[in-house]
């Protein structure tokens, strides 16, 4: 699905450079829960952004399904992230303004979906991730873990084939996260590809492969026996 | 995303930061509204001007006696030893002036004045009258002494005849009965009888109009080649001439449209009508014209042309009537360019005649100059600061949205991750600036027409000749402003395109 050649990423901080990759090679195939693991500062975050073309790479070539993608226009990269892809972060980033309905309608939005398939889509959602009662709730009124899920809801409004987490049960207890590995999980086995930020092992062992990245490389590459 | 949506986005982040986007909204409305009403009002007051200019008044230069003049800057009571004698000016000095004067193109008088229809023994009229005779009386008493003095012994010797005979006249229907009061308490038949033994009678009094449609109308009592300097023609019949008042012929032009309020069903020509105690033939209708009054507004068209009276008692034989010396004299020039020389020469002429410093001889387009260029000297400070309001509006603006930007970097961050382009992250924050600046600007828009009043009423007079409300000023003055308060929204709108959404997301 994703092949990523001689990926390296330098931040210029003014006085000073971070070189956070230097020569990622990784081919992520359909299917797999990817998890990435390793200390901080090792290139989790910085390799997530580049994999959901949030941010991309000084070297190396990015090919989606044999496409290179560092060739394509900012708007036609947007339109992927929107189709394709779906993020969860740590910290949830919801809109605090908007309600979790309005939240989950947002990338249906950026599609074009309109009016009324777009309000019935983003309540289905809601309803799969158990949260039929808190559609009109703004998310400083819900708890930690409903946050989250209306970060999933919304993440899978356009049916996206890859979904890019970066340490989703961060900020979670432990039961709360528990119950969001379960619905990626969940939709891992419904064929969506994951790759899972984390640097719990215990979670990290939950995933179908483990990469372990260490100052910017690729330090271990497992895979689970189904 | 569509425009709908983006409107939806962009309200609801104006209503999340209500206070600061009402105050932003708020002073933008003040800014466009200035501009709006500025640029509304220069364009009023180019049309004013430019009608002013080519008003045939300001193609006028006047002559008058120093000291006739009531200035509230003058002492009350003076002594100046080079005015020691008093001057009337009349129109035998006006005739002399043509003569002596190359450079002016005409000369009349032109006094404005109100015509009662009716004879003044008509129970309407009666009261009206009386106080015209009152007031007439006044100052015909005081102008005749100075008249004796000075110009009247002149005109004494050259007619043969004193004016004294027509003071004598005047007073007699409103001296005889002690002033207006008793005029109106008169027995209408014994009034009747006074007038005809003083101005004999109308001769076929059938033939005599005295009802009309309008009970009064306004009009100038003028001279011959007023007709000319104002460009005045005669539709019907004839515009009278000096001759006919040296021959003391009682007749009246009318406007336009006074003729048709007049004369609706007939013809206006030939026609006598009594207007006071004087009878006036018809003897010419204008044609239309765009003229109005400066002073008053009213337009010709409305007016009704009579000879002057002071002039009458001159030339004329028989014509007694309302003894008015005659304080202006009035000189027209066709072309402009020659107003220098036309002063200069018309000063000359009568500080000859009469003495240095003795008349003031002042062409009223000077004055509108002088007045026009203070005023828009005005103009520019109140546009500059127009401008400058509408330009700290827009920095406010500029200010606020940055601040949004830098406030919802992290925002701008998900949204991209989410699938919004940088076009479309720019296109969202320009939206919203524009929701603000358009909706001050409909505010403004409807505050404009009141600062515009202010504007208006505090720097210019009003003339009726010229509409002064130009809603199509406004709204592309408002337009203008918009452009600038939009304007200003570009570059924060710019940065939040530029917002690195990797980075953004990563602030925690």
């Amino acid at each position: 699905m994703i092949t990523l050649e001689g990926i390296a990423k330098t931040y210029d901080l003014g006085s000073s450079t971070v070189t956070a990759l230097r020569g990622i090679d990784l081919t992520i195939d359909r299917g797999e829960f990817l998890t990435v693991m390793g200390p901080s500062g090792s290139g989790k975050s910085t390799l997530l952004h580049i994999l959901g073309i949030l941010d991309s790479a000084d070297e190396g070539r990015y090919l989606l399904e044999d496409n290179d993608l560092t060739t394509l226009s900012d708007a036609e990269l947007s339109r992927i992230r929107n189709e394709h892809f779906g993020f969860v972060f740590q910290s949830f980033n919801l809109f605090n303004e908007f309600s979790a309905l309005e939240n989950v309608m947002f990338p249906l939005m950026y599609a074009g979906v309109r009016g009324s398939q777009r309000r019935d889509r983003a309540r289905a959602l809601l309803v799969d991730v158990g949260l039929e009662h808190r559609m009109g709730h703004y998310p400083n009124m819900m708890s930690g873990g409903e946050q989250q899920r209306v970060a999933i809801a919304r993440a899978l409004a356009n049916n996206p084939s890859l979904i890019l987490a970066d340490e989703p049960t961060g900020n979670l207890p432990s039961d709360k996260g528990e119950e969001i590995l379960q619905i990626l999980e969940g939709l891992n086995r419904d064929g969506v590809t994951i790759v899972m930020v984390t640097h719990d092992d215990r979670l990290g062992a939950r995933g179908s492969r483990c990469i372990r990245l260490r100052d910017g490389v690729v330090e271990s590459d497992t895979r689970r026996a189904a | 995303m569509s425009w709908a949506d983006r409107l939806w986005m962009s309200i609801r982040h104006i209503r999340g930061r209500l206070v600061e986007s009402i105050l932003v909204i708020s002073a933008t409305a003040i800014g466009v509204a200035l501009v709006a009403a500025m640029f509304a009002f220069i364009r009023s007051y180019d049309r004013q001007t430019d009608y002013l200019l080519s008003h045939p008044a300001y193609r006028e230069i006047t002559v008058e006696v120093v000291g006739n003049e009531t200035e509230i800057t003058e002492a009350a009571v003076r002594f100046d030893a080079s005015v020691s004698r008093a001057i009337a000016l009349g129109t035998d000095d006006l005739i002399r002036a043509r003569a002596g004067v190359a450079a002016v193109d005409h000369g009349y008088l032109a006094d404005a004045d109100r015509f009662v229809v009716g004879a003044p023994w008509t129970a309407g009229n009666r009261t009206a009258i009386a106080g015209q005779l009152g007031a007439i009386g006044g100052t015909g008493g005081i102008a005749g002494g100075g008249a004796t003095g000075g110009r009247g012994q002149a005109v004494g010797a050259a007619e043969g005849q004193t004016r004294t005979d027509g003071e004598a006249a005047l007073t007699l229907p409103g001296g005889a009965t002690g002033g207006r009061a008793g005029t109106a308490e008169m027995d209408p038949e014994q009034m009747r009888a006074q007038f005809e033994a003083l101005l004999g009678t109308d001769g076929d009094d059938a033939a005599v109009v005295s009802e009309l449609p309008v009970d009064a109308f306004s009009g100038y009592r003028v001279t011959g080649e007023f007709f000319d300097a104002y460009g005045l023609r005669a539709a019907a019949g004839t515009v009278f001439t000096n001759e006919d008042i040296e021959a003391g012929n009682q007749v009246i032009v009318l406007g336009h449209d006074l003729a048709r309020t007049l004369f609706p069903d007939s013809t206006a020509i030939g026609t006598r009508v009594r207007l006071g105690i004087q009878t006036y033939t018809v003897v010419g209708v204008l044609a239309p014209t765009g003229v109005r009054s400066i002073e008053t507004g009213a337009a010709f068209d409305r007016l009704g042309f009579v000879p002057n009276a002071a002039a009458q008692v001159q030339f004329a034989g028989r014509a007694i009537s309302f003894q008015r010396p005659t304080r202006t004299l009035r000189f027209a020039i066709d072309d402009s360019s020659r107003l220098d020389a036309a002063v200069q020469q018309l000063t000359l002429f009568f500080d000859s005649e009469y003495g240095p410093g003795t008349t003031r001889v002042t062409a009223s387009l000077d004055a509108l100059t002088t007045e026009r260029q203070k005023l828009s000297r005005i103009l520019a400070v109140v546009l500059f600061l127009a401008a400058a309001a509408l330009f700290i509006a827009s920095i406010n603006l500029f200010n606020l949205m940055l601040m949004r930007v830098i406030k919802r970097t992290r925002g701008i961050g998900i949204s991209r991750a989410i699938g919004a382009s940088r076009r479309e992250i720019f296109r969202q924050f320009i939206n919203e600036s524009a929701c603000m600046s358009l909706t001050g600007a409909a505010i403004g828009l409807l505050l404009a027409p009141v600062a515009y009043g202010l504007l208006r009423t505090s720097l210019i007079a009003d003339i009726g000749a010229v509409d002064l409300m130009n809603w199509l000023y406004f709204v592309v003055g408002a337009a203008l402003a918009l452009a600038v308060s939009v304007l200003f929204g570009v570059y924060p709108a710019r940065q939040a395109g530029r917002v690195d959404a990797s980075l953004a997301i990563r602030s925690e």
